[in-house]
């Protein structure tokens, strides 16, 4: 059933991208509209001759044989013709009552609607023939599109809520600025894909409610029921928008006909709202029951000794519990694809403003992270991205001049390594420029005027001081308020840390490392004098018993590890963590070989004490970071272990010896 | 009375003193009586298996799993500077809710004994007197003259924001600093 309602629905947008596009000077336009209805009547079935899917197609028959006005009888049609497509599987869609409902209420002021809807059309089409040379790195717009349709309804359903608010109090300007900012929201997020027709709707909304946002006007009944109107139509011009697009994309290459079901199927996905904090609270509760479950199999299974039957239930129970936490984890995380893709776009449209020729290429746009930490990454990586094409790549002849390709590359980069994610935004400009951030900063302060010439570290760091721009000139893209002291904020307080890289001519390199927050990570229990703690098992290269011979000593302190035709140096967590307790010889431990940003290292602990997944915990804000461990988790039974940070660990030990 | 209160006290130590009266919770140290708000204390716990954070300040004595939280644990002996004895089955945490940072948090602090809930009338309360400047008192709310004793009562977001936890943080940042730096001589 929910097959065919995808069908319906596909094919209904189909319909209505026939309509936009609809030329009757075009044969193949004409022939397009009337095999549009025609198999979306086929695909209702047996329907009477006075459905509205069944007038709809015989007028597009009609329009096939040159009669003009039946072309205004479809758009007449057309919301009934969606309406039953969107009956067609009621229980697969909560909202069908309220969309249903929606239309016959405001059925009175339906003309205006068809007007403005028609006049926006026709922009589209105009829109449409313009955009028809697609640009390559655009492929997979239908992505982009489809997040804008989540975020756009949901604006839509805002706007809803507030409408319904200012019909039982029309003097409740909160409403009044709550509808027009969702007007506009959708508005400024429509103009960036170009989405004329829905911008000049939201235009239009705008319009209607703006005397009554000085508190001037008390909307009245009428100008309430067109705002209604309106904001079914934008929810009707938002879905058409999401569907139409990823349909005629295709039409350029073969390799797009694969694309095309999953895109549907991404539009016709549904998603439920829910409040984060609940969504907390029950992975919190997952985790506890994981921390229970363990605790109970562990005592159990010492208790017992075992019994067959009993250790089948438990590993059962075990593997289910995993199970559900992978689940729990995975129900926080989004890929990082809508928001590169977004970055994608702004990278396109600054270079055209801007007059550049940028090569913007994505990697790793696969890469989950916890979507609160998505959403708050989104502003500083539009600024980043901004820098990078405003600033950062030169004009093409500036770069000719120069001895590089006249095209500049911007690459914006995900992974994940070491329990982190990677965000990185490459460019191959300018660089920065060390004379005019020095000179900025002895402008501001920052720097004395005899100091002398701060080292690269501190010079790279002053590009994160506030209000610190060597920016000559503030164009139109820039200047939104955001800056990279913002940036570094924001960043911080995700738990993150962002560094530069620059060099003069070459180009600049930004690197955000960002946590994965609830994340389950596989971890190695080790035992150290009276501690206990966990290292990241992806950390772990091999663990070894050395023999005496294989250790060398430097200066009768810094001791190697021979490991094939490696030497590894040994990191005594005794010594880096002052842990007391009896000491071991070296040739009595076990050397845990880690590495981390390709370093290899050796850890010299007493003995390796098992292996378990484990849920990463801040060890609380008030503790702040802590230098050699990257957070805590609860083991077992009960208590806390603390993970290690193998790069942390590495940094760490240098500085000891 | 009310009018000679008035003159005792400077107005402008009246001015941006805040209502101390009130309800606290009562804990010892050693053979003194320490008192904090009852609306920032979240609950007291049992000691719990303290797991140590290596390379952190003598008063912090680590991390404790509070439900699936993982909260730090101060010991406010060692942070008033008053050396160590050990636990007995009367030790006890406090968790509190403070305000660090800016951000919410929830901060365990060791304490001897747990006494009582007492009213405390404002009143009762009489600014801390001067020890001299071996003795930092910038932490004391004031004094409360309670029919059972003299009671200490602490600003405990103010133990924790300074100098304390917060310094923590900023140690750890500046480790961080050294640390990249470190790592980018060797590369």
């Amino acid at each position: 059933m929910t097959d065919l309602r995808s069908d319906v629905l596909r094919l209904c947008d189909a319909a209505a991208e026939a309509l936009v596009l609809f030329d009757e000077s075009d044969p193949s336009r004409v022939a397009a509209l009337g095999a549009a209805f025609s198999d979306l009547q086929a695909a209702f079935g047996d329907i009477d001759g006075d459905h509205p899917v069944a007038l709809a197609a015989s007028a597009a028959r009609a329009v096939a044989d040159g009669d003009p006005d039946a072309l205004g009888r479809i758009e007449g049609l057309f919301a009934k013709v969606r309406e039953a497509a969107e009956h067609i599987e009621p229980a697969d869609r909560a909202s069908v009552a309220e969309v249903a409902s929606k239309p016959k209420k405001r059925a009175a002021d339906s003309p205006r609607i068809t007007k403005a809807t028609r006049t926006a059309k026709a922009a589209k089409a105009a829109k449409a023939s313009e955009a028809s040379q697609p640009d390559a790195s655009f492929a997979d717009d239908a992505e982009l599109l489809h997040d804008f349709a989540v975020r756009a309804t949901e604006h839509m359903d805002d706007a809803d809520e507030f409408l319904l608010a200012l019909e039982h109090d029309p003097t409740d300007r909160g409403a009044v600025d709550a509808v027009l900012r969702a007007f506009h929201t959708v508005k400024g997020m429509a103009g960036f894909l170009a989405l004329n027709d829905v911008r000049d709707l939201a235009h239009e909304g705008e319009g209607l409610l703006e005397s009554a946002q000085g508190g001037e006007r008390v909307p009245d009944a009428e100008t309430l029921d067109r705002v209604f109107g309106m904001v079914d139509a934008m929810r009707e011009a938002i879905r058409i928008a999401a569907g139409g697009a990823p349909t005629a994309a295709p039409r350029e290459g073969s390799s797009a006909e694969e694309t095309e079901p999953t895109a549907i199927a991404t539009v016709a996905r549904e998603t439920i709202r829910v409040d984060s904090e609940r969504l907390d609270q029950l992975l919190d509760a997952i985790g506890e029951l994981v921390i229970a479950e363990s605790m109970v199999s562990r005592t159990a299974r010492v208790e017992m000794a075992l019994s067959v039957g009993l250790g089948q239930q438990l590993g059962r129970l075990d593997k289910l519990m995993r199970q559900l936490h992978e689940m729990a984890g995975s129900l926080r995380m989004i890929p990082l694809r809508p928001t590169f893709q977004r970055m994608a776009r702004a990278a396109r449209d600054i270079a055209h403003q801007a007059d550049k020729q940028v090569d913007f290429i994505l990697s790793g746009a696969e890469t989950e992270l916890d979507k609160a930490v998505v959403d708050r990454i989104a502003d500083p990586l539009l600024h980043l991205v901004r820098n990078a094409v405003d600033h950062g790549i030169e004009s093409a002849r500036d770069r000719v001049a120069a001895g590089k390709p006249a095209c500049g590359r911007v690459e914006l980069r995900a992974y994940h390594k070491a329990g982190s994610i990677f965000v990185e935004i490459e460019d191959d400009g300018c660089g920065l420029d060390p004379e005019a951030i020095i000179t900025r900063a002895r402008e501001m302060g920052l720097l004395a005027e005899d100091e002398s010439a701060p080292t690269e570290r501190e010079l790279l760091g002053l590009v994160f001081a506030p209000g610190l721009s060597t920016s000559e000139e503030v164009t139109d893209v820039s200047g939104r308020g955001v800056g990279m002291d913002v940036v570094k904020r924001t960043i911080d307080s995700l738990g993150g840390q962002i560094s530069v890289r620059s060099e003069s001519g070459r180009g600049t390199q930004f690197i955000m490392r960002l946590p994965v927050t609830l994340a389950v990570i596989d971890g190695m229990v080790i035992q150290v004098s009276d501690e206990r703690y966990i290292v990241p098992t992806l950390s772990v290269v091999r663990s070894i018993r050395p023999e005496a011979a294989e250790i060398t000593s430097v200066f009768e302190r810094g001791e190697t590890l021979r490991l094939g035709d490696e030497l590894v140096r040994l990191i005594k967590l005794r010594d880096v963590f002052s842990l007391n307790g009896f000491k071991l010889g070296v040739d009595e431990s076990i050397v845990m070989v880690v590495e981390s940003d390709g370093e290899k290292a050796g850890l010299v602990i007493d003995e390796i004490v098992g292996q378990q997944q484990i849920v990463i915990k801040s060890l609380g804000d008030a503790l702040g970071e802590v230098a050699g461990v990257s957070g805590g988790a609860v083991m077992p039974d009960g208590r806390v272990g603390l993970i290690l940070d193998v790069g942390g660990l590495v940094a760490l030990a240098n500085r000891t010896k | 009375m009310g009018v000679e209160a008035a003159v005792a006290v400077p107005s402008s130590v009246l001015s941006d003193e805040v209502e101390r009266g009130g309800k606290y919770l009562t804990f010892r140290l050693g053979a003194e009586e320490y008192g904090v708000e009852i609306l920032k204390v979240r609950e007291i716990i049992g000691l719990l298996a303290i797991t140590a954070v290596p390379r952190t300040p003598d008063f912090v004595r680590g991390v404790v799993n509070l439900r699936g939280k993982i909260i730090p644990v101060l010991d406010l002996r060692m942070k008033f500077g008053m050396g160590q004895v050990d636990d007995t089955e009367f030790t006890c945490i406090v968790v509190v809710d403070a305000e660090v940072n800016g951000r919410a948090a929830h901060i365990g602090v060791i304490v001897d004994t747990v006494s009582e809930v007492v009213q405390i009338a404002d009143a009762e309360i009489e600014e801390t007197p001067y020890f001299g400047e071996a003795l930092d008192t910038g932490f004391i709310l004031g004094m409360a003259k309670h029919r059972s004793g003299v009671k200490i009562l602490l600003n405990i977001e103010a133990v924790l924001a300074e100098s304390g936890v917060v310094e923590v943080a900023t140690m750890a940042a500046q480790e961080l600093a050294r640390v990249s730096e470190s790592e980018e001589k060797e590369a």
